[in-house]
């Protein structure tokens, strides 16, 4: 029979990123009531939207043991090829399609050299980060290319569903339920974790880890690019530095939801719990004026804080159940 | 009679698309009926102020819409302003672009300041170059029901958003720094940026012709590596002193940090050891090219814009010819008081030119505390 404390302490575990959270809101409320406004809640989840869905591909591929910091720069050029196709009068539809696609490619080209080139994915896509960077530059000149599709504003930017969800968020939503099923229910997500837990163990087991790898990278590629359309329609254009930081606040996101690093654990349910801790750090501390260097010295503090207690509690869980 | 009717067209002219246009003070000159010593009416209250065309001779894209109708002015010395008295107890927000560097941390600091004098309450944003960030700022602030806002944008277009959603709330705005390219604004404080690269360009040409030069070679300039409109301007700027010299050519080095133009200027310095000269667009540019030059033990002139204290200091010690300067002090001051006066329901100037000195060896000392108050470069 176990005892309170015990009982106490698995419910702290197993709702770590909700009690941050909670936390969380009760100060950021407590010092300034705006916090809680609706609007005030709709635009911080707006503005979280883009990292939530390149924080859910970072989740399968820190599951699968492996690293992609190439994301943010992936959404800069998803964002500058397609303002560029629309000013050259490419339909919206079909540069849309251009896009996405490429997005996945970028993917998919990350998980082709990892595994042919025999190199380890944190180096293949520290270089692709440079490279798809350089391409959007490029292609940009370094210039924002202003997009002015009132449907794309609308679909990607500023539009609400029922005039009241933004946009943005509504597709957060929708990639969240798929990437759980994906994750949580199919074939794809439980090999992820297997790879992840133990890769030749995988292959003893006969799993293609080749195939998932693939799989994987593509759909972390697909979720960078549409990332990259939610930035290009809430800064109605194509900008070559989009996105800079935001491979890592992807990653902050996934292992502050409780994603090991090492591979083999995970939660989609973590990972939103993550990006929402990021999304009112980032929105309370705006609020409360906080210059971006103590903004950084926070976030730093807090991402240390919350993992260390993921740490300690992990090991206080095998202790009792030792 | 005769000057009257002069500037009259002058002021006609500006208002169906030349304002700013080219150099603003020899505007100022032909225009300065309504003038003193502070600041002089470049176009004249009443008059409906624009940068549209200004931007569209660089090649820069902008569609703004400037609500205020008080014409132009371009300040002389506006550090010393006086401030104006708030009618209320008025609560602003203030977003800055960054704080990361002496001229973006000097506008935070001098609102401050400005704000205690005025008896306002600010709400400060430093959105640390992200223009998401600024734009979910802003939208908090109008959830607090701001009574306006002062904003110096990230990114030019990307504003649009939160400046739409101030228009829609009713909440007026003044743009410092430079100008958004999209989206409407009540006043502008900018400071005339083509001016700033002329003349840091006439200072390398006249030391170039002092030194005996042919004027034949090339003349080294780092820039951004992206387009930025201050860029932009500042370099027609700075090309257009060398119009007379069609044997000098321009290569571009290109960076962020002191550290990406050490390298390039160093790869510069190894291809072409008898360059002509260099410029710095902005201050990192200029301190990185310094450093290269220092180490290759070679004596090429340099000159800059910006009033970084290293930039200043390596005036003073004769290691850079000069370097055009506009106060942040100056531009906080004049934002905040023009914001302030709006709010108090007055007309204020469409747009307001901070003004640009170019501080050499000979002045360093002297106007060192212009940019940076309460020091001194000793």
């Amino acid at each position: 029979m176990k005892s309170k404390g015990s009982r106490i302490g698995q419910f702290c575990i197993k709702y770590r990123t909700v009690l941050i959270l909670v936390a969380l809101i009760i100060v950021f409320t407590c010092l300034n009531p705006v916090f809680v406004n609706g609007k005030n809640v709709l635009n911080m989840l707006k503005r979280m939207s883009y990292v939530a869905l390149t924080a859910y591909g970072i989740t399968f591929i820190l599951t699968m043991g492996e690293l992609d910091m190439s994301g943010g720069s992936m959404a800069a050029l998803v964002g500058v090829v397609l303002a560029t196709l629309l000013n050259k009068g490419v339909p919206l539809g079909l540069a849309l399609i251009i896009v996405i696609v490429m997005g996945a490619l970028g993917g998919t080209l990350n998980a082709l050299i990892n595994i042919y080139g025999k190199i380890n994915a944190f180096l293949v896509t520290l270089a692709t980060m440079n490279i798809y960077r350089g391409l959007a530059m490029t292609i940009s000149n370094g210039r924002t290319i202003p997009i002015k599709k009132e449907k794309f504003a609308f679909m990607f930017g500023n539009g609400t569903l029922f005039g009241v969800i933004p946009m943005p968020v509504v597709i957060m939503l929708i990639f969240f339920v798929i990437c759980f099923l994906l994750y949580h229910k199919t074939k794809l997500g439980y090999y992820t974790k297997c790879i992840g837990g133990n890769v030749e163990a995988a292959k003893v087991a006969g799993i293609n880890v080749v195939r998932y790898k693939i799989i994987v990278f593509t759909l972390a590629g697909f979720l960078a690019g549409m990332a990259g359309l939610i930035l290009s329609g809430l800064m109605n254009g194509g900008m070559s530095d989009l996105g800079e930081t935001l491979s890592m606040d992807a990653i902050a996101a996934s292992v502050l939801g409780g994603t090991a690093i090492s591979g083999g654990i995970g939660s989609m349910w973590g990972t939103l719990g993550g990006v929402l801790i990021m999304g009112c750090l980032n929105g309370g501390m705006s609020l409360l004026g906080a210059q971006s260097h103590h903004q950084m010295l926070v976030k730093g503090l807090v991402i240390i804080f919350a993992v260390y207690l993921d740490n300690v509690l992990k090991d206080k869980t095998v202790v009792t159940k030792d | 009679m005769k000057r009257r009717v002069f500037a009259f067209l002058m002021c006609a002219a500006m208002t169906i698309g030349l304002t700013g246009s080219a150099n603003v003070i020899a505007l100022a000159e032909e225009a300065s009926e309504s003038s003193n010593e502070y600041y002089e009416y470049i176009v004249p209250a009443g008059t409906q102020s624009d940068v549209n065309d200004y931007y569209a001779q660089y090649g820069i894209e902008c569609d703004i819409q400037i609500k205020q109708t008080g014409g132009s002015v371009l300040w002389l010395n506006g550090n010393d302003v006086a401030m104006p008295t708030a009618a209320e107890n008025y609560t602003i927000g203030f977003a800055d672009y960054a704080t990361d560097d002496e001229v973006s941390s000097g506008y935070m600091n001098a609102m401050k300041e400005a704000a205690e004098e005025l008896g306002i309450n600010v709400l400060y944003n430093d959105a640390h170059w992200t223009q998401d960030e600024q734009n979910q700022a802003i939208e908090q602030w109008i959830l607090q029901k701001v009574d306006g806002i002062i904003l110096c944008p990230c990114d030019y277009y990307g504003v649009k958003d939160a400046l739409d959603a101030c228009e829609e709330a009713g909440i007026p705005v003044v743009s410092f720094d430079a100008p958004p390219n999209a989206g409407n604004v009540d006043a502008v404080i900018m400071y005339d940026a083509v001016e700033q690269g002329r003349l840091a360009g006439e200072a390398l040409r006249d030391a170039l012709l002092e030194s005996g030069s042919d004027m034949n070679g090339t003349i080294y300039y780092g820039n951004l590596p992206y387009l930025h409109p201050n860029a932009q301007t500042r370099e027609f700027g700075f090309k257009s002193a060398f119009e007379d010299y069609p044997n000098i050519k321009f290569k571009m080095l290109t960076g962020e940090t002191p550290e990406e133009f050490y390298t390039a200027m160093e790869g510069a310095i190894l291809a072409e050891p008898d360059m002509l000269g260099a410029w710095g667009l902005f201050s990192a540019a200029t301190w990185g090219m310094l450093q290269a030059i220092e180490a290759s033990g070679e004596s090429i002139l340099l000159s800059s814009v910006d009033c970084d204290s290293v930039i200043l200091k390596g005036i003073n010690d004769g290691k850079i010819l000069g370097s055009t300067c506009y106060s942040p002090t100056e531009g906080a001051r004049l934002a905040a008081m023009t914001l302030v006066n709006l709010l108090n329901g007055e007309t204020v100037p469409g747009i307001t030119y901070q003004s640009n000195t170019f501080l050499t060896e000979d002045n360093v000392e002297e106007l060192y505390e212009v940019y940076h108050p309460g020091e001194s470069l000793s």
